[in-house]
C-alpha cells in the first residue's frame, strides 16, 4: 500500500489556479524529487502534503488516513511527516539542542533527558555536536538547516518532506546538506524533495516527477527523465536551461 | 489641632462663598456616555433604580448603633470651611460642625471623604457618601437631585484686586477687565448676566485664581468672600474692594429623600445654635467680622522646602498609594492587553469583534471620561465600586487597549515560517504559541510595553479625580493649604519622573536580559 497519495488534488487562489489536478503516489523507502521551473505548483504540492496548504479539492491519504476528512487528528498525523523548509525556520528562542529537544517532549511527551539523548545522537548524525548549545543566530545556513533536519528527524517520521532545503544556501555548504540527505535515504526514509539539485535527483532519487503548469508532466525513475531519448520539449528546454 | 491653630490662626469672618453646578458636566458626560452604550433608558430612570435606594429608617438605626459610618463627602480644598493640616487631616468649620452635629444626632462613626466639589452631588445620587458638606450654596438648581439641611452659614460673593490695583473698585469697573474665576462655580454665570464685558480667566482650583490675580494672569477675582479673605490672611498682596455680591447661603447636603439623617442634622443643628456651640465654632474659624485684612504680600523664598518636609508623611502614603494603583492596573492592563490581543487574533469572528470594539471604543474615547463613567455612571446601573477599584480598573481596561494592539503587532510580527515548523513537527497552535510564538513576541513587545507603562503610570495622577489620595491630589491638598505651587508641583513632577524612569530601565534590563539570541 501507499505511504502516501494525492488524489486529483488542485488549489486555486482566486481565479489562479496554481495545481490542476495532481495524482501523486509514493512507497515506503521511496526518494522522490520533485522538479519543475518557478511557479509551476512544486512548493505548493508539498505543502499540500502535510496540510500546510489546504487543497481546494481533491483527497490526501497518508498512512491509510484521509488528512481531509473532519475528524482527523492532524496534528498526529503531521508528527510522522518531517517537513524541511527552504529557510530552516529553527525557532531563534533557542538553542541547537532545543530546537530537537522541543517537539519531542511537547508532540511525543519524552522525557526532557531522553529527549536529550536522542537530540545529541542526531546532532552527532549530522556532524553537529559542537554548534549544540548554540544560538542559530550564531550559526551558517549550512548548520541551521541540518540542525532543522534533526529536529524533523528526531520525530522518527514515516516520511520527510524537503521544500527546496538547499536553495538558500551557500554554494560551498550545499554539500554538506545533500550528504546528511543522502545519508537519510541511504538509511531508509523515505523523502519527498523539491529541489533545483539535478545531480542529487539524479544520483540519490529513485523517481523525478517533474511539474509544470499546475500538472505531472513527467514521472519517471532518473535514469530515464535525464537521458537523451526523453524527447519532451518542456522537460528539454528546462534541463537546457539549469544543466 | 491647638498646635496646628497657633500656626494658623483664626480666620475673620467670612461671608460668602459659591461654587455652582460643578457637579454638572460630569454627570452629563456620565449620562452621554451610558446613552452611547445604549444604556440610555435605566441611566434616565437613575433616580429610581435599586441602587440609589430610598434609604429605609434602618440606615439611621445602624448608624447609631455604630454598625455603619456617615460617610461625608467634602472637598477639603477650601480654609476655613474645609482643609487640611501639615499631616493631611482633615480640619475646618464645616468638619467641626459636622462632627459635632453627628455627636449630637448619636451617630458614632464619621468619615470624610476627599473628593472633587464637582463630584459631591453626583457621589451623592450614586449612594457613596451620606452627607455633602463643603460650603454647598443651597440652589434651586441643586435640590432638584439632593435635599438639604436648614441653612447653617451665610454667605456671598466678594470681589478681590492686587493691593497694587487703585483702577478696580467696584463691579462697572470689571468692563473689559480680566477676571479669574473658578470653572463651574456660580461666579461665571453670575458674571456673565451682571457683567458680561469682564473677560473671564476660569481656573481649575480655588489657589490658581488667587494666584492669577499675583501673577498678573488677571486683574480681579470673584469668588466667596470666605476663601478670599482666608487668602489675604494667609499671604497678603490682595485686597478686597466694593460691596457683597451677592448673598446666600450654606447648608448640608443628603441623598434625596433620606429625611431620617437630614432631620436628625436639622434638630442637632438648632441643639447647637442653641447652646451656644455653634458660635464657638464659628469664632473659631472666622474670628472676629469686624477687621478686614488687606495686609501686603508675605516675604517668602521661591523654593520652600518646607512645604515638601512638612507634609512628608502624607506625600509618602501618597506615593505608596500611586505605586499600589500603579502595580495593580499594570497587572490588569497585561491581562486585559493579552486577552484583547488574542481576541483580535481570533479565527472565530464574533471573538475577532470583541477586541476590535475594545480596542476602538476604549482607545477612541479620553481616560477621564471613562474614569467617570465607571465611577459616577455604573452606580446608575446598579455597579457601585470603590474608588481605588474604580480607578484601577479604569486604568488598566485604558492601558489594556494600547497593550492589545501591542500583543496584536508583536504576534504577527513573528515570521509565519515559525507557526508553519512547529505545526509540521505536529505541535498544537497552543504549544506553538506557548513555546515558539509568544517568547519570541514578548521581546519584541517590551520596547512598546515601556512606554505604554510610563504612560500609565503617569495616567494613574487622574483617578485624583475619583477621591483617590495618591500623590498628586495629596499635593493639591498641600498646595491648597501653602499655595506654594511651584515647590509643590516640582516636587511632585520629579517623583514620577524617578518613578517613569524606573520602569523604563526595568524594560531595557529585561530586553538586554531576553535578547541573547538576537
Amino acid at each position: 500500500m501507499a505511504l502516501l497519495e494525492t488524489k486529483e488534488i488542485t488549489k486555486s487562489y482566486g481565479d489562479h489556479h496554481v495545481l490542476k489536478g495532481i495524482d501523486f503516489t509514493i512507497e515506503p523507502g521511496e526518494v522522490v524529487a520533485v522538479i519543475g521551473p518557478s511557479g509551476g505548483g512544486k512548493s505548493t504540492f508539498l505543502r499540500c502534503l502535510n496540510l500546510l496548504e489546504t487543497p481546494s479539492s481533491g483527497h490526501v491519504v497518508f498512512d491509510g488516513e484521509d488528512l481531509l476528512a473532519p475528524k482527523v487528528d492532524l496534528d498526529r498525523l503531521r508528527s510522522r511527516m518531517g517537513m524541511v523548509f527552504q529557510q530552516f525556520n529553527l525557532f531563534p528562542n533557542m538553542t541547537a539542542l532545543k530546537n530537537i529537544m522541543l517537539p519531542q517532549m511537547d508532540v511525543l511527551k519524552l522525557s526532557k533527558k531522553d529527549a536529550e539523548a536522542r537530540a545529541m545522537e542526531l546532532l552527532e548524525k549530522v556532524n553537529m555536536t559542537h554548534r549544540a548549545h548554540v544560538y542559530p543566530n550564531r550559526l551558517s545556513g549550512g548548520q541551521k538547516q541540518r540542525i532543522a533536519i534533526a529536529r524533523a528527524v528526531a520525530m522518527n517520521p514515516k516520511v520527510m518532506l524537503f521544500d527546496e532545503p538547499t536553495s538558500a544556501l551557500d554554494p560551498e555548504v550545499v554539500h554538506d546538506v545533500l550528504d546528511v540527505m543522502a545519508g537519510l535515504a541511504a538509511d531508509g526514509m523515505t523523502m519527498v524533495v523539491v529541489t533545483h539539485e539535478m545531480g542529487f535527483a539524479r544520483k540519490v532519487a529513485d523517481r523525478v516527477v517533474f511539474i509544470d503548469g499546475g500538472k505531472i508532466a513527467a514521472d519517471l525513475p532518473p535514469e530515464e527523465f535525464f537521458s537523451e531519448a526523453n524527447t519532451n520539449p518542456r522537460i528539454r528546454s528546462f534541463l537546457e536551461k539549469v544543466l | 489641632m491647638r498646635s496646628r491653630l497657633t500656626a494658623s490662626p483664626p480666620q475673620k469672618r467670612a461671608h460668602m462663598k459659591n461654587r455652582f453646578s460643578r457637579f454638572g458636566w460630569a454627570a452629563t458626560t456620565a449620562a452621554l456616555l451610558a446613552a452611547l452604550l445604549g444604556l440610555a433608558a435605566p441611566a434616565a430612570h437613575a433616580e429610581t433604580t435599586p441602587a440609589t435606594p430610598t434609604p429605609s429608617a434602618g440606615k439611621m438605626a445602624d448608624l447609631r448603633a455604630g454598625k455603619t459610618t456617615l460617610k461625608v463627602g467634602t472637598d477639603a480644598s477650601f480654609p476655613p470651611f474645609e482643609f487640611t493640616d501639615a499631616n493631611g487631616t482633615k480640619i475646618g468649620f464645616d468638619i467641626d460642625v459636622v462632627k459635632d452635629l453627628a455627636a449630637k444626632a448619636g451617630i458614632k462613626n464619621v468619615e470624610f471623604v476627599q473628593m472633587p466639589f464637582g463630584n459631591i452631588v453626583p457621589a451623592l445620587q450614586a449612594n457613596q457618601i451620606d452627607v455633602g458638606a463643603s460650603a454647598i450654596y443651597i440652589s434651586a438648581e441643586r435640590a432638584k437631585v439632593v435635599d438639604f439641611s436648614e441653612i447653617y452659614y451665610p454667605g456671598g460673593l466678594g470681589m478681590f484686586v492686587s493691593t497694587a490695583n487703585d483702577t478696580v473698585k467696584s463691579l462697572a469697573d470689571l468692563a473689559g477687565k480680566k477676571v479669574a474665576v473658578q470653572v463651574g462655580t456660580k461666579s461665571v454665570e453670575w458674571l456673565r448676566q451682571n457683567q458680561p464685558q469682564a473677560e473671564l480667566v476660569q481656573v481649575q482650583t480655588n489657589d490658581q485664581m488667587f494666584s492669577s490675580v499675583k501673577l498678573g494672569q488677571a486683574d480681579a477675582v470673584v469668588t466667596g468672600q470666605p476663601g478670599g479673605r482666608y487668602f489675604i490672611h494667609e499671604q497678603g498682596g490682595l485686597k478686597q474692594v466694593g460691596e457683597r455680591l451677592t448673598n446666600e447661603n450654606y447648608g448640608f447636603a443628603f441623598q434625596k429623600g433620606d429625611s431620617d439623617i437630614r432631620e436628625a442634622f436639622n434638630a442637632a443643628l438648632k441643639d447647637m445654635q442653641s447652646s451656644g456651640d455653634f458660635t464657638k465654632a464659628s469664632a473659631k474659624w472666622f474670628g472676629d467680622e469686624s477687621s478686614t485684612a488687606t495686609g501686603p504680600a508675605k516675604e517668602r523664598g521661591i523654593f520652600n522646602i518646607s512645604s515638601i518636609t512638612n507634609s512628608w508623611g502624607p506625600l509618602m502614603q501618597g506615593l505608596g498609594t500611586t505605586l499600589q494603583i500603579i502595580a495593580l492596573s499594570l497587572a490588569l492592563s497585561l491581562l486585559f492587553g493579552m486577552l484583547g490581543g488574542f481576541a483580535r487574533l481570533s479565527h472565530l469572528r464574533p471573538i475577532r469583534w470583541i477586541g476590535n470594539v475594545y480596542v476602538s471604543v476604549v482607545r477612541g474615547t479620553p481616560f477621564i471620561v471613562q474614569l467617570f463613567f465607571i465611577y459616577f455612571a455604573l452606580p446608575q446601573l446598579g455597579l457601585q465600586l470603590s474608588p481605588m477599584v474604580a480607578g484601577i480598573l479604569a486604568l488598566g481596561l485604558y492601558s489594556g487597549s494600547y497593550v492589545t494592539e501591542i500583543v496584536r503587532g508583536a504576534i504577527q510580527s513573528v515570521d509565519k515560517g515559525q507557526m508553519e515548523a512547529a505545526r509540521s513537527c505536529g505541535m498544537s497552535s497552543a504549544s506553538a504559541l506557548r513555546h515558539v510564538i509568544i517568547p519570541q513576541a514578548f521581546l519584541r513587545m517590551l520596547p512598546p510595553l515601556g512606554n505604554e507603562f510610563v504612560s500609565l503610570t503617569k495616567n494613574s495622577a487622574l483617578v485624583s479625580f475619583v477621591t483617590i489620595s495618591e500623590l498628586f491630589l495629596v499635593g493639591q491638598t498641600i498646595i491648597s493649604r501653602t499655595f506654594d505651587a511651584l515647590t509643590v508641583y516640582v516636587f511632585i513632577g520629579l517623583v514620577y519622573y524617578i518613578l517613569t524612569n524606573i520602569i523604563g530601565m526595568a524594560a531595557n534590563a529585561i530586553e538586554k536580559k531576553m535578547a541573547v539570541y538576537i
